[in-house]
């Protein structure tokens, strides 16, 4: 009798979850859908997604609530305009161009876009000028309430936009099967060029299919706001992060190609989460967390690594798994030994300034910010060896560097340790973390790869860090004390900033060295041709766990030095994953291959911002996520970095001014033969 | 095999080496509170006041903060004569003093310069926080209209933008650039506390944060909160309205959030038998910030269990997500909000149907207050044509705490003398406006240490009726609420004002 | 025993049987073919060999030991090295660099710790051992050069010298004439003959050309839909009339 009334209860209460769950899977899965649209129209794995999304969101909250236009002429500019000339401009200007590029370049790209079009927006129309507080959905009386079966609720909104959710997916399903622009679309996307010779014209198909993703983008920018608190009431493009990341595990249930896929792995995934919280213990900490934030990372990893059709996709032909572009020869490989001289004289007259200044003249805040420089250097080091060397992508760098820092901070308020023992012990704790990770994504390549470090980073960041054995306590404070070695005590920003310097020597020559040593030559082949690596025995796995390990460890001297240059770990404000994702896009600006690179990432992300932009011009600080966002679209040409191909080219026109000797052929690159001293 | 023993034998070695020699830069943070130095320099405040230190609720959910907007309360009439106001506390003969002071930063022999660190760009949470800018330049022309101090005009000379979260570095710039007396911080978290309180900085601000505790040189528009601390007050208020069932949500990812809403659950458990039989049906700290997921799930819950107040330490979003979930189960009616960070007038008028009857507390007397406070006229006088925020009033107070602290200090001050001068003040409650404060004891974080704590712990609160606010604790011209943090028994708190 | 031997592979993709019961041995010092048509089933044979794909049935076995469930990398540390129809070196490295590679790879000598502790640089001994083998194959003094600036033909011997720094047993080469003209093709058997008479370690060309499998192997295997339909001696199988009419009819006609 007791049990079944309780089952009578179970059920209904599974039921009432699955009408509650529906409305935020139809969110999810109309954003998967546009995912997948991109995807399958472009190749580009499109991050910037979010950034699409909110600019139509935004755009609309402007004109709507702020200008007070009435709500179909703000709908009609917003989504129906600006977000198909966005599209049109993006594949014009950028996408149009790199057809031909990997698919990590691509989203490269994509997370530049992500960085830069938001700020954009904001900058243009001074969109913070006052809080983006208030926005209301494009439905009127939205939240007005209807019962299902005369008893589960759902408001208007929901309705809306479940309904239109459906609509797109049968128009796009039409679209794709019976429409001759479907078809088109499609053979273009296979073959651009052998559709052109049939006389279709790709250009304008192409573009065609940009206008319409983003026209999707824009649709779910504007249909979220009400149905997602977070948007609903500010109104910034982080409010679409979460729901990006929960759309991505439901597009890639179908492989990111389709679209039925997508909306079910939506709506599923929506019905998932609401029965979790429905039926799950509160009383199992594992349990409980899988209630809160944890799920749409975990089940983003989870879908990523063991779903059958991405390993089989990835196993066969992947059109995913682009080969990274093939890394050009460094300049100093090529120059000769007057110039390397030259080089090298140039280089100590400027260190030399620099230090002259520093020691001498500089204040505590310049100190403090080229001490920042060096840390930042260090960190950017295990991009430089991930990417550089190992020629894939991660976004949890953020995550070991913090790694560090917390074990730096643990050692020292926990045992009283030396901060320095805890940032070394920090390190081989990331490299294991590495390590593990490394294992389940070993066969994923490209932006899988990309994908799943991210959805690690964010468990770690939402989930792992308020634990006080990680994280320990903001409350009680997250204080960390500068080290002493060797009875020198390094309180004063002199004196630390010293000991950074000696770490980034000893870390950049061990770069150096890994990189041209066997397990540089073994990163080198596998990312030439992993067939070929392995048919003269090369282990990859081997290789992938070292590159990653090394890689942690890095970021954890890294960011272990940082909490102590903070004298505390400062988590909110340096290892955001969303901090992460502009770190990536930094490094690969201005070179990811060379410690130089990565050296002069470090120097531009930190002194930049406040030397150009805010001291000399004047600018808003936004703009360097605006320059540097843009600036990723250069990876696609120069995949060696701005300032690698900036000094290859001034080197090519040195020689010529003064041996009157052409220039080696910059093609490509034998990286072997430059010996260690060529890169600071 | 032998070789690569050795080497690695080696390598230990030298680690051991390096690890032996490693250690902790001493505890030098002379950053900590030397010892209460009691100078009795010139407390502005009555001090014989009936009511001593009490202390007020108000947890901080995670990214805390709110903020109204609305024009509020109308304040005193004046406004047409540009300087004369309601003049502020004590006319100190010194005043208008002028002595000249040399090596002082930011002090000239007609300004004195202060810098403010402020969330301004990216503030996630979305509300106007600049808005405390404009209560410190509305306290400052108060000051400088009736002759400015010691000869020298109030200027807030440098507004930082915080960025979010980046307010180390800008506190480190402001410190080098060595041209401002004192530092106003409201920002969403506060890295630079340490980096301003070693330098000696002066730093009045928004004191929600941990940091405003056990540094000499910091001082909130309160003293710090004991969140978590187990209190009468959550099961009062439930008495009051009638509600015996608690529901209570905490952000799974914000610790603050989370100690917040333990030490909620925890009140209600210790006193369920005097508040008539409370229980805590619902207690949920899993919840993530933004809750993209929705709370459809936890609203069924509640409504199962028959919650009928729900104690929230969440942001003001957070709250309308729960509210409007709540409306859509049809289940509003039944259940009364308790809001900690949702003093924001703007936003309360704009979802007016998603809260009506609830209740929200502040820091400080509300505007809606009935209470004969002269800094409050002055305020409302001075921010007329300002859109109000609760960030106005904070910077307000810091404003003024900051002047009353430089009258005490002397015309011949300089940072420490400054600080050294607040921490005499033994009984401060800016006009009334927050519950006194003592400024030597109130230094530590006050964990269950009624040594550290207020004396009483208090509440002001407002409810919110058709879209707008009215006061609802206390009685007319007494706003506050209070408890004897001493007593632990069941009593009631009993209404206070503490204006002079 | 034979060095390298496949006993009955059968392989089918999605109800497609590529292979049906194929078997083939190569013994250490001698030159093998192996012909068909184009979808005859040769790559499928060939990867089945190298451990890129597993058979359904049958095994592979080298030296006498059973290796059919070993990965490639573990059958390339056995000692079977390999070159590939389309061309697969390490871009962004030097011609050097891939023998260097090659030869640690084979010595086992690479440690990350030896990286670290800059053990892990070229040595000059290694460099000289490098630069001989170039210079065996005519590639002498390209050692520097970066792979994307050689010919077909050079990155073809380049792809050699890479298995043949690993110290092979048994070479088996992947349509080694496909985008090489007349000259280049024999350019490269004679030294692939040459190179092989020094060294003694079997070969198995995957070929369509015919002419230079005649030319340069002592047997041959001949598949077609994914059958052996003969093999043996080379100037026997290529006078076989069944192999003229069900296979070499092109052949016949063609240039020769």
């Amino acid at each position: 009798m007791t049990t079944s009334v309780l089952a009578a209860g179970v059920l209904e209460e599974t039921i009432r979850a699955f009408f509650q769950g529906l409305p935020i899977g139809a969110g999810f899965a109309l954003v998967a859908m546009s995912f997948v649209l991109t995807y399958k129209t472009s190749g580009v794995f499109n991050l910037a997604f979010g950034a699409q999304a909110f600019i139509s969101a935004a755009a609309y909250f402007e004109l709507h609530t702020r200008r007070d236009w009435p709500i179909w002429s703000a709908v009609l500019v917003a989504v129906l305009l600006v977000a198909p000339v966005l599209g049109l401009l993006l594949e014009r200007l950028i996408f149009r161009h790199v057809h031909a590029v990997s698919a990590v370049a691509k989203l490269v790209i994509s997370l530049g876009l992500m960085v830069a079009l938001p700020e954009l927006f904001k900058l243009a129309v001074d969109y913070n000028r006052e809080q983006p507080f208030g926005a209301v959905g494009i439905i009127p009386d939205g939240t007005a309430v209807y019962r299902l079966f005369g008893r589960y609720p759902v408001t208007r909104d929901e309705i809306a936009a479940f309904a239109i959710m459906v609509a797109a997916a049968l128009a796009l399903a039409a679209l794709f099967r019976y429409s001759r622009l479907g078809l088109r679309i499609r053979a273009v996307v296979q073959s651009p060029r052998m559709t052109e010779l049939n006389g279709v014209n790709a250009d304008w198909v192409s573009s065609g299919s940009w206008m319409l993703s983003s026209l999707f983008a824009g649709l779910a920018g504007v249909l979220l706001v009400p149905t997602t608190s977070s948007l609903g009431t500010v109104l910034e493009p982080r409010g679409y992060f979460p729901i990006v990341i929960a759309a991505l595990a439901a597009a890639a249930l179908g492989r990111l190609v389709s679209l039925p896929a997508a909306m079910f792995g939506g709506l599923l995934l929506g019905v998932v989460t609401t029965e979790l919280r429905t039926h799950l213990p509160r009383d199992n900490v594992i349990l409980n967390e899988l209630r809160g934030s944890a799920l749409p990372y975990v089940m983003l990893f989870a879908i990523i690594v063991f779903w059958p059709a991405i390993r089989r996709q990835i196993a066969g032909s992947d059109p995913l798994l682009g080969v990274a572009p093939p890394p050009p020869a460094l300049a100093a490989a090529n120059r000769s030994r007057g110039m390397t001289v030259y080089t090298r004289i140039m280089a100590l007259a400027f260190f030399t300034a620099v230090g002259i200044w520093t020691f001498g003249y500089a204040n505590n805040f310049w100190i403090s910010r080229i001490t920042h420089s060096v840390i930042f250097s260090i960190i950017f080091l295990s991009i430089v060896v991930f990417t550089g060397l190992g020629g894939q992508i991660a976004l949890c760098q953020v995550t070991f560097a913090a790694i560090g820092a917390f074990t730096a901070m643990q050692f020292a308020q926990r045992w009283d340790v030396s901060v320095i023992v805890g940032m070394l012990a920090g390190a081989a704790i990331a490299a294991a973390v590495g390590a593990a990770l490394s294992v389940p994504v070993m066969r994923l390549g490209g932006i899988w790869l990309a994908i799943a470090t991210l959805a690690f980073a964010l468990f770690f960041h939402d989930v792992l860090v308020k634990y006080g054995w990680v994280g320990g306590s903001l409350f009680h404070g997250r204080g960390v004390p500068r080290p002493q070695l060797f009875g020198v005590d390094f309180s004063s920003h002199k004196n630390f900033l010293v000991l950074c310097v000696a770490v980034l020597v000893v870390v950049g020559v061990l770069v150096i060295l890994v990189r041209e040593s066997s397990t540089g030559m073994a990163l080198r082949a596998l990312r030439g041709s992993e067939t070929a690596a392995e048919s003269i025995g090369v282990v990859s796995w081997r290789s992938r766990v070292i590159v990653f390990s090394v890689s942690a460890a890095i970021a954890a001297i890294g960011g272990g030095l940082l909490a102590m240059e903070e004298k505390q770990v400062s988590y909110e404000a340096n290892y955001d994953p969303q901090i992460g994702l502009f770190w990536l896009v930094v490094v690969v600006v201005l070179g990811a291959r060379t410690v130089e690179g990565g050296i002069q990432a470090g120097v531009a992300f930190v002194i930049f911002p406040v030397l150009v932009l805010e001291r000399w011009l004047h600018l808003d600080g936004a703009w360097r996520f605006v320059l540097f966002g843009f600036a990723a679209i250069s990876f696609a040409r120069h995949p060696e970095g701005l300032l690698e191909h900036g000094k290859r080219r001034s080197q090519a026109a040195m020689q010529r001014l003064f041996t009157r000797r052409p220039p080696v052929a910059a093609a490509a690159g034998a990286g072997g033969a430059a010996g260690p001293g060529d890169e600071p | 095999m032998a070789a690569r023993l050795w080497k690695l034998t080696l390598v230990f070695a030298a680690l051991a080496l390096v690890a032996g020699a490693c250690g902790n830069a001493g505890d030098d943070d002379e950053g900590g509170a030397p010892a209460p130095t009691a100078v009795p320099a010139a407390p502005d405040e009555p001090e014989d006041e009936p009511a001593p230190a009490p202390d007020e609720p108000e947890e901080e959910a995670a990214p805390a903060p709110d903020e109204p907007t609305a024009t509020p309360g109308e304040p005193g009439e004046p406004e047409d004569e540009p300087a004369p106001a309601p003049d502020e506390p004590e006319e100190s003969e010194h005043r208008h003093t002028f002595v000249p002071i040399s090596g002082v930063p930011g002090v000239s022999d007609s300004e004195i310069k202060v810098t403010s660190i402020v969330t301004i760009s990216n503030n996630a949470l979305g509300t106007n926080i600049a808005a405390y800018n404009d209560g410190i330049e509305a306290y400052f022309d108060f000051i400088n209209d009736t002759g400015g101090i010691y000869g020298r005009q109030l200027v807030l000379a440098n507004k930082r933008d915080d960025q979010l979260f980046q307010n180390q570095a800008q506190a480190l710039a402001m410190v080098e650039e060595d041209d401002s007396l004192a530092a106003f911080v409201a920002t969403l978290l506060f890295f630079g506390a340490d980096t301003l309180n070693d330098a000696g900085v002066p730093t009045f601000g928004w004191g929600i944060h941990n940091e405003f505790a056990d540094r000499w040189n910091i001082f909130g528009h309160v003293a710090p909160n004991c969140i978590g601390c187990i209190h009468q007050l959550w099961p009062w208020i439930a008495s009051q309205v009638g509600a015996t069932k608690a529901g209570i949500f905490g952000y799974g990812n914000s610790e603050n959030s989370k100690i917040c809403a333990e030490g909620t659950r925890d009140s209600v458990e210790r006193y369920r038998a005097e508040a008539g039989g409370m229980t805590v049906e619902f207690f949920d700290t899993s919840i993530e910030y933004g809750l993209s997921g929705g709370v459809a799930p936890q609203v069924s819950e509640m409504k199962d269990d028959g919650v009928d107040i729900i104690f929230a330490c969440l942001d003001l979003n957070g709250m309308r997500t729960i509210a409007q979930e709540l409306v859509k189960q049809d289940y509003r009616d039944q259940v009364v909000m308790y809001h900690p960070n949702t003093y924001n007038h703007e936003f309360v008028a704009a979802n007016a149907d998603l809260f009506e009857g609830d209740l929200v507390f502040t820091q400080f007397v509300p505007f809606e207050a009935d209470v004969e406070s002269d800094l409050q006229e002055a305020f409302f006088e001075y921010t007329e044509g300002v859109k109000l925020e609760e960030q106005t009033m904070v910077g307000w107070l810091n404003a003024h705490l900051f002047y009353e602290g430089l009258l005490a200090a002397g015309p011949d001050f300089d940072r420490a003398s400054l600080v050294e001068a607040v921490r005499t003040f033994e009984d401060y409650s800016h006009d009334g406006l927050t519950i006194p404060v003592d400024w030597n004891r109130q230094i530590p974080l006050p964990n269950n240490d009624p040594g550290a704590d207020y004396e009483y712990r208090c509440l002001n609160g407002v409810q919110i009726v058709d879209g707008a606010f009215e006061q609802w604790t206390g009685e007319p011209g007494k706003p506050w609420l209070c408890w004897e943090t001493a007593r632990q028994d069941w009593h009631d708190p009993e209404a206070l004002t503490f204006v002079s | 025993m034979s060095l390298l031997a496949a006993d009955g592979i059968t392989k089918r993709f999605a109800g497609i049987t590529a292979l049906q019961g194929v078997s083939i041995a190569l013994d250490e010092g001698e030159r093998v073919g192996l012909i068909g048509p184009n979808g005859a089933g040769k790559t499928t044979l060939f990867n089945c060999l190298l451990g890129l794909l597993r058979p359904d049935a049958g095994s592979v076995s080298f030296d006498g030991r059973d290796i059919t469930r070993l990965p490639v990398y573990r059958r390339a540390r056995l000692g079977i090295g390999r070159t590939f129809q389309r061309v697969e070196l390490f871009s962004g490295s030097s011609v050097r660099d891939h023998l260097l590679f090659a030869h640690r790879i084979r010595l086992g000598t690479g440690a990350l710790w030896k990286d670290l502790l800059g053990l892990g640089l070229p040595k000059p001994a290694e460099i000289e051992r490098c630069d001989a083998l170039l210079e065996s194959l005519g590639l002498g003094g390209m050692g520097d050069e970066p792979i994307e600036a050689l010919s077909l033909g050079q990155s073809r011997l380049v792809e050699v010298a890479r298995a043949l720094m690993t110290q092979p047993r048994a070479v088996l080469l992947d349509e080694p004439s496909s985008g090489l003209d007349r000259a280049e093709t024999t350019a490269l058997a004679d030294t692939m003959a040459r190179i092989q008479a020094e060294q003694g370690f079997g070969l198995l060309l995957v070929e369509h050309d015919v002419e230079l499998v005649a030319t340069f192997t002592e047997r041959t295997y001949v598949l077609d839909f994914g059958r052996l339909i003969t093999h043996g001696p080379t100037s026997e199988v290529m006078r076989d009339p069944e192999v003229r009419a069900a296979y070499l009819g092109d052949f016949a006609a063609g240039p020769s």
